[in-house]
């Protein structure tokens, strides 16, 4: 290749690559204008209807003057100004904006069908904020939504609600949620409340569900603190075969928390269990269940333990039931389980002295 | 038959409008809680962070205050402990916390400084507004002393 078309080309190139940094730039400003207009758009409509709406609320207009306001598309915008406030307002303040959106929500209808997830999660949001009983009914089919992230907003939705109606459909669906992890799920469950606990034992009780399905039921539970659910989670473990080990180790934190000395017989089995994960918590909630001298000293001897995780388990559980002298005396000792008292001692901030 | 003779003392009202201090960093929120108090004979003295709350407070006298325990600057927990140790304002200023849901720690740590009452959102107005012209409707220490007892 001759210098003079090197230089050509290199110039060529130039240009092309000037163009196209020009070219984005431009693109980027457009985006960035027309972000900024619609965001003032949505300003200047919020300035005009924040003042109706304030008066809406103390009930110096009515929710259908409000609603009057609104013209031919600029639904959506006023849709997020009633959802922005009902996140904040509940009572009677949360029934006046349902009132102010009904005229208008059949225009989101349409949105819950839509191609966009966003604008499919934003329709629930505003269904399951602003919309009434029947609105729920529209929301349950997008449980199977084809996003796991809509289907998500449609269950915290009907959670929302605590109609009990709804706790089934629900839990039909959370093995879609295994990315958000059994405490995610468990707390969607809870928004239920108390009412929702008989369909959840039902739900643990069918060993055709997932181990992630039955865990988050459970956990919901112990969050709930449902006391009808000790005598189940104690039955179930002491079944032939148990539940698997994951759900086993779920209904020994339930017992830990809700359970009581009659639970103690079981908890007391798998004290001795081989696996290691269901040992640690069966320490710890033979230790919240039990105050007889045997299961102390059962909890001591579990100080040895050849996991250091059950141990230290072991070493708490005779602090949380009062017996720190025990684990003082452990402390002084030159060995594993010394060290392991030791350690737990410090941790919680107690001091070695007998 | 005998009738009983009840006597009720009414609360002694510190002045005709109450005059409170909200401190609200949320826009909504402010907007709406003020207008909330205005509309129900409330004088407001509205601020957005911290810093101006600690300011207000070090310069006027309130009846009560509404501060949202995360406030910038200076959260809402730590204002309060500044006030209830004399450090700004009257230490037995009444104080509504404001929270946001799923935040129990925050309201407990409220309530052991001695807030007078924690609200979380989702906030009913009708409920927050009567609470607070309960809470500013109490006479203030140095107003007993210059009156007698509230019961005299």
């Amino acid at each position: 290749m001759s210098t003079s078309t090197f230089a050509q080309v290199s110039l060529l190139l130039l240009a092309l690559l000037t163009s196209l940094t020009v070219g984005l730039a431009l693109v980027t400003l457009v985006l960035h204008a027309r972000r900024d207009r619609r965001e003032a758009l949505k300003q200047s409509r919020w300035e005009r209807w924040e003042p109706v709406l304030l008066d809406m609320l103390v009930g110096d207009v009515s929710p259908r003057t409000l609603a009057g306001e609104v013209r031919k598309g600029e639904r959506g915008d006023y849709f997020r100004l009633l959802q922005s406030y009902a996140f904040r307002l509940g009572g009677e303040s949360r029934a006046l904006l349902s009132e102010a959106a009904a005229p208008h929500l059949g225009t989101i209808g349409r949105w819950l069908r839509h191609r966009r997830p966003d604008r499919r999660a934003m329709a629930i949001h505003l269904f399951g904020f602003l919309g009434d009983r029947s609105d729920l009914d529209l929301i349950r089919p997008l449980l199977a939504d084809e996003s796991p992230a809509v289907a998500m907003i449609a269950a915290r939705a009907l959670a929302r609600s605590s109609d009990p109606a709804y706790v089934y459909p629900v839990v039909n669906v959370l093995d879609r949620f295994e990315s958000w992890g059994v405490q995610a799920v468990a707390s969607l469950l809870t928004v239920f409340g108390v009412g929702c606990a008989p369909t959840l034992l039902q739900a643990v009780g069918d060993d055709r569900r997932t181990d992630l399905a039955r865990c988050a039921c459970i956990e919901a539970l112990r969050l709930l603190g449902y006391p009808p659910a000790a005598h189940d989670a104690a039955s179930w473990l002491a079944a032939d075969p148990r539940p698997p080990r994951e759900v086993s180790a779920a209904l020994l934190r339930l017992l830990r928390d809700i359970g009581g000395p009659g639970h103690a017989d079981v908890v007391r089995q798998l004290t001795e269990s081989e696996d290691d994960v269901l040992r640690l918590h069966a320490i710890t909630a033979l230790a919240a269940v039990s105050l007889q001298p045997g299961d102390a000293a059962r909890i001591e001897l579990a100080l040895s333990d050849p996991s250091r995780w059950v141990a230290i388990r072991a070493a708490q559980g005779l602090i949380d039931s009062g017996r720190v002298q025990s684990l003082r005396a452990v402390a002084f000792e030159e060995s594993p389980r010394g060290s392991v008292a030791r350690q737990v001692l410090e941790e919680a901030g107690l001091d070695m002295a007998l | 038959m005998s009738t009983t003779d009840f006597t009720f003392v009414a609360r002694p009202r510190t002045s005709e409008r109450p005059t409170v201090l909200l401190a609200e960093g949320d826009r909504i929120t402010a907007h709406v809680v003020r207008h909330r108090l205005e509309r129900d004979g409330v004088d407001v003295h509205t601020v957005e962070d911290g810093p101006a709350a600690l300011h207000l407070l070090g310069i006027l006298d309130f009846d009560a205050a509404v501060i949202d325990a995360e406030l910038d600057g200076a959260d809402g927990i730590d204002i309060l402990g500044r006030i209830r140790g004399g450090e700004v304002g009257r230490p037995e200023l009444p104080i509504l916390v404001l929270t946001w849901p799923g935040n129990d720690g925050l309201a407990a740590r409220a309530y052991d400084l001695d807030a007078d009452l924690v609200m979380a959102r989702p906030l009913s107005l009708v409920i927050l507004s009567s609470s607070v012209r309960r809470l500013a409707r109490r006479p203030s220490l140095q107003a007993v002393a210059n009156t007698g007892s509230p019961a005299d």
